[in-house]
C-alpha cells in the first residue's frame, strides 16, 4: 500500500489553474523529488496535498485512507505535514514556542522533551537561540527552524517546499544531510526545490512539472542522465553549484 | 479604421472615475473616513454643550484629584478589559468586533437577573459573597454565549469579506442586540438591587461596626462609601472602585498566563500570526477563532458585572459608551497589543476622570474628550501610541 496517492488532481492557485489532471505516488520509506522551475506548480501540489487548498476535482489517498475532504489540520495530526516555502515561522515567538508548536497536539512531555532533544542536536544554532524571538534569526537559521519545527512532529509523511531557497551552500548542505537521513527514521519525504541537481542527490525517484502537468517521472539516475531535459525546463539551475 | 484617438475623458468621467477611486480605497481601510465623521459629530457636540455653560470651574484641589485618580483607575480597568477583547479579536481576524459593547451590556443584564433573584430568595441577605459570585458567573455566562452567537452567525460567514463589511455588519449586530434586549426587558434603566458585602473585619476593626459597637463586620466591599482622613487628606473612599481595579487585574494576569504560558494559548498566539501555518501544525483555526471570542466573552461579561456593581443600573443601551472607550483604549494601545490595551484602559480611564475637571470643562464633555483622543489616534498614529513602549513587533 503507498503512503501517498494522488489521482488526476485538478487544482487552482487564484484563478489560475496550477496543477492539471496530476498523479503521483510516495511509497513508505521514500525520498520523492518534485521538479521544476518556477511557477510550475510544485508549491500549489504540496498545499493541495496537505488541505490548504481543496482541489477543484481529482483524490488525495494517505495511509490508504481517502483525505481529499478531510480538514488541513486534521491532516497534519495524521502525520501528514507541510514544511511551507518562504519564511513561514512564528516571528514573534520565541525559537522555543515555535518548535513546541511543531508538536502541538502531541500531549506526552517526555516524548517533546525527546523531540526536541533530537531536532536541536541536528540544528545546534536553534538550541544557542532557543530563547530568541525567530523573527530575530537570519534567514538561513529561519529555514532551519521551519525544518525542525515540522521534526517535531515526527511526521509520516514531510513534505519540503523549497528548503534551501535563498540560502548559502554551506547550509544548503546542512539541511539536505538532515533530509537524506529522514527515511531511517521513518519519516518519508517528498521534497519540492528548483534546485534539481541537489533534490536528485538525495531522492530515489522524481517527477517533473512544467505548466502544472507531470512531464517526466523516473528514477534520479534516469532523470539525472537526462540532461536534455534538465537543460530545457529546468534552465542552469540543473548544475551543480 | 479604429485609428480614432480616445474619447477624451470627460469632468463626468473623472469624477466617476474619483468616486470610485475613494470608494475602494474607503473599502480597503475605514477608519479614516471613520474618524473624520465622529470628529464631525465631535464639534457638533462641542459647540451645543459649550454654549449654554457659563460655570466656572471651582479651585481643584488635591483631594478631588487623587478621588478622581481612584474612580479612573476603576473606570480605567473596565475600559481595560474590554479594549483586551477588541485587540485579540483583531489580532485573529484583522476585524474591529463592534458588537463587543452588546457582550458587555448583555453580561450586566445577567448579572443584574442573577442578583435580583438572590435578592427575592434571600441568598443576598444570607450569603453576599455567594450572590456576587453567582451574579458574576452569570454575567460571564451570558456573555460567552453572546460572544459564540456573534462569532458564529455575524463574524463567520463575512470572514472572507473586506474589512468594512464586518464592519457594517457588526453595527448592525450591535443594534440588534440592543433593540432585542429593549423589547424583552424594557428599554428604561434597571436598578442593580443594592448589595451589602462585609468583609475583612480583622483588617478594618472600625468599620460596619453597630451602634453598641461590639459586632463589628468589617468594609462594604460593594456599596460602601468612606470618609478617611489620611496624611491630612480628606478622602471619600468607595472600596468598590479598589475591588474593581482588582478583579480586573486577577482576570487580566489569569488571561495572561493562559495566553503566554500554556499550550492552548500558543496555539491562539500562532493562529494570530499565520493562520495557515498554524493549520499545518494541526491546530483546528476555527476552534481558536470560537476561543478567542469566548475569552473576549469573559472579560466584557465581568466587566459588564463590575460596571453595574458601581454605576448601580443597567439598561440595554449601556454597552454603547463603555465599547466606543473601550475600542479608543485598544487603538491607542496599538490594535492587537495586549500590553497595549491594558495601558491604553488604564490611561483613558484616568484622563477621562481628571482632565475635564482640570480643564474646567463641563463633565459632560468626558465622553468628547474621549472621541477626540479616538480621532486623533486614529488620523496620526493608528499603530497607537505606545508602539516603542510595548515593544510590540507587529505585521
Ligand atoms: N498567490 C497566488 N495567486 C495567484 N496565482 C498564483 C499565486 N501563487 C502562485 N500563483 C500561480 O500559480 C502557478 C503555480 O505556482 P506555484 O505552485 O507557486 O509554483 P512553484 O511552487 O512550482 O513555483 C503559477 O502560474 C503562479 O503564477
Ligand atoms: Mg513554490
Amino acid at each position: 500500500m503507498s503512503l501517498l496517492v494522488v489521482r488526476n488532481l485538478y487544482a487552482y492557485r487564484g484563478t489560475v489553474l496550477a496543477v492539471k489532471d496530476l498523479s503521483l505516488i510516495v511509497e513508505q520509506g521514500e525520498i520523492v523529488a518534485l521538479l521544476g522551475g518556477n511557477g510550475a506548480g510544485k508549491s500549489t501540489l504540496l498545499h493541495t496535498i496537505c488541505g490548504l487548498i481543496t482541489p477543484a476535482s481529482g483524490s488525495v489517498a494517505f495511509g490508504g485512507q481517502p483525505i481529499t475532504s478531510m480538514a488541513a489540520y486534521e491532516r497534519a495530526r495524521q502525520g501528514l505535514v507541510l514544511a511551507p516555502q518562504g519564511r513561514r515561522i512564528f516571528a514573534r515567538m520565541t525559537v522555543h514556542e515555535n518548535l513546541l508548536m511543531g508538536a502541538y497536539g502531541q500531549q506526552d512531555h517526555r516524548l517533546i522533551r525527546q523531540r526536541l532533544d533530537s531536532v536541536l542536536a541536528r540544528f545546534p544554532r536553534l538550541g544557542e537561540r532557543i530563547r530568541q524571538l525567530a523573527g530575530t534569526l537570519s534567514g538561513g537559521e529561519q529555514q532551519m527552524l521551519i525544518m525542525a519545527r515540522a521534526l517535531m512532529a515526527h511526521p509520516r509523511l514531510l513534505l519540503l517546499d523549497e528548503p534551501s531557497l535563498g540560502l548559502a551552500p554551506g547550509l544548503t548542505h546542512e539541511i539536505y544531510d538532515v533530509i537524506r537521513a529522514l527515511p531511517q527514521e521513518g519519516i518519508t519525504v517528498l521534497l519540492a526545490d528548483q534546485n534539481t541537481y541537489l533534490a536528485l542527490s538525495v531522492a530515489g525517484r522524481g517527477y517533473i512539472l512544467r505548466s502544472g502537468v507531470v512531464l517526466r517521472e523516473g528514477s534520479a539516475e534516469q532523470l539525472q542522465r537526462d540532461t536534455t531535459v534538465v537543460q530545457a525546463y529546468l534552465g542552469n539551475r540543473g548544475r551543480p553549484d | 479604421m479604429n485609428d480614432q484617438p480616445e474619447a477624451p475623458v470627460t469632468p463626468r468621467q473623472m469624477e466617476v472615475d474619483l468616486l470610485s477611486r475613494a470608494w475602494k480605497e474607503f473599502v480597503r481601510n475605514p477608519l479614516p473616513v471613520i474618524a473624520w465623521l465622529i470628529f464631525l459629530v465631535l464639534i457638533f457636540l462641542m459647540l451645543r454643550n459649550l454654549l449654554p455653560q457659563g460655570q466656572q470651574p471651582a479651585s481643584y484641589s488635591p483631594e478631588q484629584f487623587l478621588r478622581q485618580l481612584l474612580f479612573g483607575l476603576a473606570q480605567g480597568s473596565i475600559y481595560a478589559m474590554l479594549a483586551l477583547g477588541y485587540t485579540m479579536v483583531y489580532s485573529v481576524l484583522s476585524i474591529i468586533h463592534f458588537a463587543h459593547g452588546e457582550v458587555f451590556m448583555a453580561g450586566a443584564y445577567a448579572g443584574f437577573f442573577a442578583l435580583s433573584a438572590a435578592a427575592q430568595s434571600g441568598l443576598l441577605a444570607s450569603d453576599p459573597f455567594l450572590s456576587v459570585l453567582l451574579t458574576l458567573a452569570s454575567g460571564i455566562g451570558v456573555a460567552i454565549l453572546l460572544a459564540l452567537l456573534m462569532e458564529r452567525f455575524v463574524y463567520r460567514p463575512v470572514r472572507e469579506s473586506p474589512p468594512v463589511v464586518s464592519l457594517i455588519v457588526a453595527v448592525g449586530a450591535s443594534l440588534v442586540v440592543q433593540q432585542a434586549f429593549a423589547r424583552l426587558f424594557g428599554a428604561t434603566a434597571r436598578r442593580y438591587p443594592t448589595v451589602n458585602l462585609l468583609a475583612f473585619p480583622w483588617l478594618f476593626p472600625n468599620f460596619g461596626c453597630d451602634s453598641t459597637g461590639a459586632d463589628c463586620r468589617g468594609i462594604d466591599l460593594i456599596s460602601g462609601r468612606y470618609d478617611v482622613s489620611f496624611l491630612g487628606f480628606n478622602l471619600r473612599l468607595l472600596p468598590i472602585h479598589a475591588v474593581v481595579f482588582a478583579a480586573a487585574l486577577i482576570f487580566m494576569l489569569i488571561l495572561w498566563f493562559y495566553v503566554a504560558r500554556t499550550s492552548a494559548g500558543r496555539a491562539l498566539r500562532a493562529v494570530a500570526e499565520d493562520r495557515a501555518v498554524a493549520v499545518l501544525m494541526g491546530v483546528d483555526a476555527n476552534r481558536a477563532i470560537v476561543r478567542i471570542f469566548a475569552l473576549g466573552g469573559v472579560l466584557a461579561g465581568a466587566a459588564g458585572v463590575l460596571y453595574a456593581f458601581y454605576n448601580h443600573q443597567v439598561s440595554p443601551f449601556v454597552g454603547f459608551l463603555p465599547g466606543v472607550k473601550g475600542l479608543t483604549a485598544a487603538m491607542l494601545g496599538g490594535i492587537g497589543s495586549v500590553p497595549g490595551a491594558v495601558l491604553g484602559g488604564l490611561l483613558l480611564g484616568i484622563v477621562e476622570a481628571i482632565v475635564p475637571s482640570v480643564l474646567g470643562m463641563s463633565a459632560q464633555l468626558k465622553d468628547v474628550l474621549v472621541f477626540g483622543i479616538l480621532v486623533l489616534v486614529l488620523l496620526f498614529r493608528p499603530g497607537g501610541f505606545f508602539r516603542e513602549i510595548t515593544a510590540e513587533k507587529r505585521g
